[in-house]
């Protein structure tokens, strides 16, 4: 059985019988060259310097704009922060000045006026 | 005189835009009648596969720049190929109302009135044989037994694996042979 099968496929010997028309191959090309519509590539994209460091630049940008907004409202509170506490600092130190400045009899006389 | 093929650098000439239309008429050049008989084995008319044939050259060529250098030239067209005629085919058969199960036998019916088939006897039973067979075994059958290419060249355009290719042709040849015993 097997053997009549591969008599067949030896003696067709990949010939399928069909044929073309004479010379068909040669006018398919230039036909099919002929009617090939025109077209173009998308032409490579070019990057200019500022395409290509625009990023770094922003995020630069942003960067400074923090700073800046750390500069005008957080920093002035932190300094009248410190002012605040080294005035009262200051004003401790005072007290103390006076404390050890003044005799009993002064002393006695501010707690009396304060006590009134 | 035609100048020697050579695929770099045809490849290299497609994606520029000067040189293109040229390098794609070396393309049409080199694998037209590969691709022809490819499709004119799995629809049988001529004038079909001519349509069909110029049909996967306009794809090619108005898809280009998708065609990755890295990839086979041959394996892209072959694939574009296969897919115009699978689509020819569906389309025929809701045409003819065959269901999607049949065989493409009725491609065949008016086979020896075709002026582009000469085949002897044997030749005719062979296509009647293999036209019997389910769409992807024809596919299959005709590149292995026709154009004598490799498996793994196969594999490449069907996206089937060898294994599956070898178990394919082999299913293809025994049914081709049951079919001429039948009718013999």
């Amino acid at each position: 059985m097997m053997k009549k099968k591969d008599d067949i496929l030896q003696q067709v010997a990949g010939k399928s019988g069909y044929k073309v028309p004479e010379g068909y191959f040669e006018q398919f090309t230039a036909r099919m060259v002929e009617q090939l519509p025109e077209r173009e590539l998308p032409k490579p994209q070019i990057i200019t310097p500022w395409q290509k460091f625009r990023p770094y630049i922003y995020l630069a940008a942003m960067f400074a704009g923090i700073w800046l907004m750390v500069q005008v409202f957080v920093a002035p509170v932190v300094e009248a922060d410190k002012a605040m506490t080294a005035a009262n600092e200051h004003e401790e130190d005072l007290e103390e000045y006076m404390l050890y400045s003044m005799d009993e009899y002064t002393v006695f006389e501010t707690f009396y006026a304060d006590n009134e | 005189m035609t100048p020697l093929y050579n695929e770099e650098i045809v490849i290299e000439k497609l994606h520029n835009p000067d040189t293109m239309r040229q390098a794609f008429g070396q393309v049409v050049e080199h694998y037209g009648e590969r691709l022809y008989w490819q499709i004119r084995k799995m629809v049988v008319s001529h004038e079909d596969a001519d349509d069909l044939l110029q049909n996967t050259f306009l794809k090619a060529w108005s898809n280009i720049e998708m065609f990755r250098a890295e990839a086979r030239l041959s394996t892209w067209l072959y694939r574009i190929a296969v897919n115009e005629t699978i689509t020819f085919l569906n389309r025929e058969r809701q045409r003819n109302n065959i269901s999607v199960d049949s065989d493409d036998s009725f491609l065949l019916n008016n086979i020896e009135a075709d002026e582009w088939f000469d085949g002897d006897e044997i030749q005719l039973r062979l296509q009647k044989a293999i036209a019997r067979l389910p769409e992807k075994q024809r596919l299959v059958f005709n590149m292995r037994y026709f154009d004598e290419m490799k498996y793994e060249d196969i594999s490449e355009i069907l996206g089937t694996s060898v294994g599956a290719l070898k178990a394919s042709y082999h299913h293809a040849v025994k049914k081709i042979e049951e079919f001429l015993l039948a009718t013999d």
